[in-house]
């Protein structure tokens, strides 16, 4: 279960923002409170290119940030391949990332907690996070991660969509949760994307969007797709 | 032994397996979930199928919680719509959320009888033809992972034998998803069953994009998907996350006859 603080946070996510806002940069700095970490940020981005910064703009995420980019390696990079990557002791690792964990430490810090922003094979980046007193996480802290992983992977997927044709009517928010639990949602993404020839991301991103215009539940939408009442492509015109 | 006309279940099915070896083999499934190259849903879904066989029931699936207390279908003896939506229905309410809420099995629950209790859920069973249904927590110590879901579509009580048989094959999903040598460390186990949950979310759009692909039912894409990853020694997870992310070269699965333009005549647009 979330812990009191990280549900408020979570709260604060889903719920409906101002067309075209971004992540509020001030829940960054609550959600890294209720980690018990001393900030987080959200990286966009999976591939060796680096990560775009696109929540949590505090000093040290943003150096530890350009030190990745700079150095090609640590953790935020390799979460980004698909598996969360604990540090709870920046100096015993740094067998793994030679060049980047001198560089970390001299900044001060000492742990690091990086988690993939993802929708099974939908990549999105990489959360971040960082203490300068080592040490794991507190007790339902990483369930609490993972959670606010979730919530931030389906906030900056709809970021991404602002100011395009696909996004749909502004204002509305994804719920974690409401739209992650069902079978359904992820079938029909995995349908949408042949139909359409677009990646999973995008098809997602055009079943929310439909689902919004037509002003029904995203299950309900899905379920459409899966039973192959509604197509997304115009292929019997 | 139990069987409901006097013979095992599996001796009715034309195999000469006692109950006894049947139970004996899922266990010694769950000690291969103890090494480093383990495909967490594929052994969920033999476990989901196990129960079948060896318990007095009609349905078996295996729902198992996220980090926001959400639960969700994870593994099914059928991976049939309307068994899957039953799963569902519980993330709000039904025996596998009170048994994940409370560490304590939901056993003969009397589907007629529990319209107050959960009542989308009994409507909704009721209305796919089970009669009793029957949720049993996964549970390692104090720590409540999600439950064993166990339909019936006749009347009677599950007898405490298949209950204790029951509650033993939760405690080896239970183990099998934390990895026991693992288990002590709260970090691993979360990330287990992250990584569980992850696993399951990039199946159902593996299924999407084969479904697609090949004009079959999603069902059908899953039976696809498991009978190739067997045949060449494929984990599941990774075959259906390379299918999701179209990196998969396996040309045979990808690639069989389209759906008929004239099936698709009539449909909606979006």
């Amino acid at each position: 279960m979330v812990g009191d603080r990280m549900a408020v946070v979570l709260a604060l996510l889903d719920g409906g923002r101002e067309p075209g806002a971004s992540l509020p940069q001030a829940v960054a700095a609550q959600a890294a409170a209720a980690l018990g970490v001393d900030g987080i940020c959200a990286g966009l981005g999976t591939g060796s290119s680096g990560l775009v910064l696109a929540w949590g703009r505090e000093p040290m995420s943003v150096a530890l940030d350009g030190l990745q980019f700079a150095l090609g390696q640590g953790p935020g990079l390799d979460a980004a391949a698909g598996a969360p990557v604990l540090v709870a002791d920046l100096e015993a690792a740094a067998a793994r990332w030679p060049v980047f964990v001198p560089a970390a430490t001299e900044l001060g810090v000492r742990a690091l907690f990086a988690l993939p922003l993802r929708i099974g094979a939908i990549s999105v980046g990489v959360l971040s996070a960082h203490r300068a007193v080592p040490g794991p996480l507190a007790d339902g802290a990483l369930a609490d991660a993972f959670a606010l992983a979730e919530a931030v992977t389906l906030s900056l997927l709809h970021q991404q969509s602002i100011g395009t044709e696909r996004a749909g009517p502004p204002g509305e928010w994804p719920r974690a949760g409401l739209e992650t639990n069902r079978a359904e949602v992820h079938q029909a993404t995995g349908m949408i994307s042949v139909q359409l020839g677009v990646s999973l991301a995008e098809a997602l991103l055009r079943l929310r969007a439909y689902t919004y215009a037509d002003g029904r539940a995203i299950a309900e939408v899905a379920a459409d797709v899966v039973a192959r009442r509604l197509r997304f492509d115009d292929r019997d015109q | 032994m139990r069987a409901s006309n006097g013979a095992p279940r599996a001796y009715r099915e034309g195999v000469t397996v006692t109950r006894e070896e049947q139970l004996v083999e899922a266990f010694v499934e769950a000690a291969d979930t103890l090494v480093d190259d383990f495909d967490v849903i594929e052994f969920l879904h033999t476990l989901a199928g196990r129960c079948v066989q060896l318990l007095d029931v009609d349905a078996a699936g295996i729902m198992l919680a996220d980090g926001r207390g959400h639960l969700h279908a994870t593994a099914a003896s059928s991976e049939s719509a309307r068994l899957l939506e039953l799963f569902e229905l519980q993330a709000d309410a039904g025996p596998c959320m009170d048994a994940f809420r409370t560490g304590a099995q939901v056993v003969n629950a009397d589907l007629g009888a529990s319209e107050e209790r959960w009542p989308r859920f009994a409507e909704a069973a009721q209305a796919t033809g089970y009669a009793s249904v029957h949720a049993l927590p996964l549970r390692l110590r104090s720590t409540i992972i999600g439950a064993l879901n166990l339909f019936r579509a006749h009347q009677g009580a599950l007898s405490a034998d298949d209950i204790h048989t029951g509650q033993a094959l939760a405690d080896v999903a239970t183990i099998g998803i934390l990895a026991q040598r693992s288990a002590q460390q709260a970090e691993l186990l979360t990330t287990q069953l992250q990584r569980a949950l992850d696993s399951r979310v990039t199946i159902e759009q593996a299924k999407g994009v084969l479904a697609e692909r090949r004009g079959i039912s999603v069902d059908q894409a899953f039976a696809l998907l498991r009978a190739y990853a067997r045949n060449h020694n494929l984990h599941l997870s990774d075959l259906a996350r390379e299918v999701a992310e179209g990196t998969s070269t396996a040309a045979e699965l990808l690639s069989g006859p389209q759906l008929a333009d004239a099936d698709t005549r009539g449909l909606e647009r979006a």
